[in-house]
């Protein structure tokens, strides 16, 4: 009925009465109950909300009255008695949360594989992950069981699956987005942002879920931007190149990454060569930083108030704890965490310094396409290597996005990245725009969700 | 194999303080693990960070504050409070008698 | 032999009466309230749950800061402090470590001697330092009963203010003293109920014992005393909440401390608890399971940097501290030390003293007594007229007590010719010289007179029949 289409194309149907807003409900839940068997996106579906649009939404978010697990069993009865500011703001706009999608276990990993509730598979190929930690969101999307989701970033966490999964995902400023509600995982790097099938509803998205929350004393108060309209205006910009971001890629990957910087050159982009510190030290930096905030963050689950106790830890959440707990230990603070948070403002600085010259950093989130499922379990810090190109915005707090830009010798999606300035979404998504109308993302996402038949 | 940087008691100690159970195969793995990590982000030592500031937060924030007694957004009833704990006896939560 | 030295430090935790709790608009102190019903996602730790300073509880603590005469750190930050315990919902206490709102404080208390009775000198008075003044979350309330332990959420949140001072006590005296001196002054600053039964001040000292040997000459009394000289351990004593249990708590350790010494052992470092009822500590835990509390900066707060225009704005609302007070009662209306002490313990009394006293002169009908201050001051101290009335009901009959009496002039003259007769020896002293002599005098002629005498007149008749 709705093959395709878009949050913006199925609004406006709504909103002139061509459709009913339970018809689009019905139609996902649907494809939704078709589809999720075989693919483990949802770990919980509300079934009778009614609302206007239907979103997949990461089951980290806390939602009021609809169980929220963070996909670990430390969490399996819990029922928020309050809601996050994104859900908040996405149900105001009458967007409907209909479920909540699998991911990592309290978002530790980049595969949806440490999800106590089992993995869910890649819609283009279910033997292999669609990456993670907001893995539910990204397949849910490329298979179309919503038009677009909701996911948070760590340090990837929203860009790696929608590489691997063929879809847009965009992480905002850290700051833009209130993590109000938001089950924390390193407090100083999370960021909510959307997962789409185009810019446009990328755009639509950070429009409702993006500005100040007072609940959020990190949350920015610098005024929004009307990203819609910002996103349409022609715009031409110059593309940073640094070596090191292009260093270990997968031929396809690199090819597909050198054609779309033809792209933009084509439509009139510059290119200038850039020197960034190595991403290798980022990860270290993350690391520490993360891992700490770790140890921190999961220390409210003993079990008396919500929740199952401490026993309920999965492996990978466990050594992260040991992990933070033993860089923050007596005697360590400095040589790890002070030394990392030190290296961080070296990051920024950094990154403030080439966005003088250039507007983006171009790259790939992720140098490889989609793992085979129980790739990652092999090698226990895999994730971090693999992760090392989402790793440095992270740690700056810089926005950036994934688009899809082709597909591999094995038909998976390759994702291209595009990292900007501080608060300067609407120049990535009208980039990410303008090769979209270009190109179509060289078809990829149409050709995902040509594989999930009504 | 990396060498293990941790005595089976240091990591006894860290799991005590994170308040962890671990099972002796556990305990092995992360002992190797995290060799292989502190390896690994041992390259912070090639930066030299001696004037540098550390970031605390990205955001460039200070002095956020909330004005004492505003309307409370947030607050929670009793019976909200209490539903998801698995123990409680009239309105409060219970653990089992902590000795004094 | 041995010769012994309590070295006394104190932490002293303050509940700010802020009306929003320290990271949440929750109503705070709700003591009367069902449990668990001031409780939101944030002071109940829940998923998700973020913290947002209430910038009152900021300001007051500054104040307190100010008022203990502390450098106002500009840059401060919220730290994560972790440890274990039912009460604390997020398994950590969002503190502050390296940076605390207020360091370098001192607090003078004047030393009153109550048995002085005469001059209307300054007292002298002790300094103590104050080591950091600093800004916390309170935790919530433990309940033991039976076989469980019930939790109540309601105080979770409340802006706690810590106070650290440096271990500057050697006596539990001083120690008492200077407790009853921070309580009046948070207590004028209006900025906590600090009331000890509801438990809205707590206070813990830490004691140790140092040996001064008697070779070491001369012992060292000065303060501080360097860090080499500390003793190598020390204990602390917690959920103390009276003064009096605070100096019996302390004069039990120290004596427990030297009996140990004594026997060539080392008091082990330990937390220990008061038991009010058997007058003496018991062991809690000890250094073993002693706290790693992993700080770091608080990520979800941005920090804080003060200009010196705000802090000075919040020294401006500061009031005249009760030293201040008392030193002015006893310069400006001549009072007696010990009750310029009294009157300005209370703020709310010291004003009415002072509201009335400015009424009195007002409106007296007779000329100003020089000494007016002082008797208004043993109206309201020997509780005379109660202070529970208006100012206007008060002054009436304040008046009237105050009035001079009506004295039988020819019984005056005929008791005070006799008395002086029968007093030969007082007499030569007075006219030999002695001022004070004629005040035997003019005690046995109020006692003959058996209150019938204004005290002013008897003295001029007295003095007029010397002549």
């Amino acid at each position: 009925m709705f093959p395709g289409k878009t949050i913006t194309q199925l609004k406006s149907l709504i909103d002139e009465k061509k459709v009913s807003a339970s018809e689009v409900k019905e139609y996902f839940l649907k494809r939704i109950k078709k589809y999720n068997a075989k693919l483990n996106v949802f770990l919980t579906l509300d079934e009778k909300s009614e609302g206007g649009v239907p979103l997949a939404v990461k089951d980290n978010f806390c939602t009021k009255g609809l169980r929220t697990t963070a996909s670990s069993k430390v969490l399996d009865s819990f029922i928020p008695p309050y809601e996050s500011t994104v859900t908040t703001r996405l149900k105001k706009e009458k967007l409907l949360i209909i479920g909540k999608t699998n991911m990592d276990a309290w978002a530790h990993g980049s595969s949806t594989e440490t999800s106590d509730y089992g993995p869910t598979k890649n819609p283009w190929d279910i033997t292999r992950s669609p990456g993670g930690s907001s893995g539910g969101s990204a397949a849910s999307v490329s298979a179309y069981l919503t038009p677009g989701g909701i996911g948070s970033e760590t340090a990837g966490s929203i860009r790696q699956p929608a590489s691997w999964s063929g879809v847009v995902g965009l992480k905002p400023t850290y700051g833009r987005v209130s993590r109000f509600g938001v089950i924390a995982m390193g407090s100083s790097l999370d960021c909510p942002g959307p997962l789409t099938l185009n810019t446009e509803d990328a755009a639509y998205l950070l429009s409702i879920i993006a500005g100040h929350d007072p609940l959020d004393a990190t949350s920015s108060p610098l005024p929004t931007e009307n990203y819609m309209d910002e996103m349409k205006k022609r715009k031409s910009y110059t593309i940073g190149i640094s070596e090191d971001y292009f260093e270990g890629l997968d031929p396809d990957v690199a090819k597909a990454i050198e054609k779309s910087i033809e792209v933009y050159k084509k439509i009139g982009f510059k290119t200038k060569k850039v020197k960034l510190l190595s991403p290798n030290y980022a990860i270290s930096v993350y690391t520490i930083i993360q891992r700490a905030e770790v140890s921190s963050n999961l220390a409210r689950y003993d079990g008396i108030r919500y929740g199952n106790d401490r026993t309920t830890f999965g492996t990978e959440a466990k050594r992260r704890v040991m992990l933070g707990t033993y860089t923050l230990s007596h005697g360590y603070y400095d040589a790890f965490y002070k030394k990392a948070q030190k290296v961080r403002t070296l990051i920024i600085n950094d990154f403030k310094r080439v966005f003088n010259e250039v507007n983006f950093v171009i790259g790939t989130p992720t140098p490889i396409t989609a793992l085979k499922l129980g790739e990652f379990a092999k090698y226990p810090f895999f994730g971090e290597l693999m992760d090392k190109f989402n790793e440095p915005a992270a740690m700056a707090g810089i926005p950036a996005i994934s688009i899809p830009v082709g597909l591999d010798r094995s038909g998976l999606p390759i994702g291209m990245q595009l990292m900007g300035n501080y608060f300067r979404e609407s120049d990535i998504l009208n980039a990410s725009y303008q090769f979209e109308q270009e190109t179509d993302y060289f078809s990829v996402i149409k050709k995902g969700i040509e594989n999930y038949k009504d | 194999m990396t060498k293990k940087i941790l005595s089976k008691e240091e990591i006894l100690h860290l799991a005590h303080l994170a308040r962890l159970t671990l099972t002796d195969e556990e305990i092995l793995k992360y002992q190797e693990q995290f060799g292989e990590t502190i390896d690994y982000i041992k390259n912070l030592g090639e930066l030299d960070t001696k004037n540098v500031p550390p970031t605390n937060s990205v955001v460039d924030l200070k002095n956020v504050t909330f004005e004492d007694g505003v309307e409370n957004l947030i607050g929670l009833t009793t019976n909200e409070a209490l539903q998801n704990a698995k123990k409680i006896k009239g309105n409060e939560f219970i653990v089992d008698r902590i000795m004094q | 032999m041995k010769q012994y030295q309590p070295v006394i430090g104190l932490e002293i935790h303050v509940e700010l009466k802020t009306e929003s709790g320290m990271f949440c608009q929750c109503k705070i102190n709700q003591f009367d309230a069902e449990p668990n019903s001031h409780v939101c996602p944030v002071c109940l730790g829940l998923p998700g749950a973020l913290p947002v300073p209430n910038k009152k509880a900021i300001e007051w603590t500054i104040k307190i800061g100010q008022a203990l005469n502390c450098t106002i750190n500009k840059h401060t930050k919220f730290d994560r402090k972790h440890y274990s315990y039912p009460d604390l919902p997020k398994g950590y206490q969002i503190s502050q470590y390296d940076e605390p709102i207020a360091v370098n404080g001192k607090l003078q208390i004047p030393i009153i001697n109550f048995q002085s009775n005469s001059n209307n000198q300054l007292p002298i008075s002790k300094e103590f330092r104050i080591h950091r003044v600093h800004l916390e979350e309170d935790t919530g309330k433990l309940i033991h009963k039976g076989s469980d332990t019930l939790i109540d959420f309601n105080r979770s949140g409340t802006p706690l203010v810590e106070i650290v001072t440096e271990a500057d006590f050697t006596s539990s005296d001083d120690v008492k003293m200077f407790l009853e001196e921070l309580h009046t002054i948070i207590r004028y600053l209006d900025v906590s109920d600090a009331d000890m039964e509801k438990g809205t001040m707590r206070m813990e000292p830490n004691i140790s014992v140092r040996v001064i040997s008697n070779n070491q000459f001369p012992i060292s009394n000065q303060l501080p005393i360097s860090k080499s000289q500390l003793p190598k351990y020390k204990v602390e004593v917690k959920n103390i909440n009276s003064f009096n249990f605070v100096k019996r708590a302390i004069d039990y350790e120290v004596k427990r401390h030297i009996d140990l010494l004594e026997k060539g052992q080392t008091p082990i470092q330990e937390t220990r608890g008061w038991d009010s009822n058997k007058n003496k500590t018991y062991s809690q835990r000890t250094k073993e399971d002693a706290h790693d509390y992993r700080y770091f900066p608080e990520p979800d707060i941005p920090p804080f940097e003060f200009s010196d225009a705000y802090t000075e704005s919040i020294k401006k609302t500061l009031v005249e501290l009760p030293h201040q007070k008392m030193n002015r009662y006893i310069e400006i209306f001549k009072l007696k030390p010990m009750d310029a002490y009294t009157l300005t313990r209370d703020i709310n009394t010291s004003d009415y003293f002072e509201k009335v006293l400015s009424n009195q002169i007002a409106t007296s009908p007779s000329a100003p007594r020089n000494d007016m201050g002082q008797a208004i001051a043993n109206l309201i101290i020997n509780k005379k007229i109660s202070t529970e009335l208006s100012i206007e009901e008060f002054i009436k009959e304040a008046t009237e007590l105050l009035k001079p009496k009506e004295t039988d002039a020819k019984l005056l003259d005929e008791v005070a010719l006799k008395l002086i007769n029968a007093n030969p020896k007082v007499v030569a002293d007075y006219k030999g010289g002695k001022q004070g002599a004629i005040m035997f005098l003019v005690g046995q002629v109020m006692k003959e007179m058996r209150g019938k005498a204004d005290a002013q007149t008897v003295i001029s008749t007295l003095k007029q029949v010397l002549k």
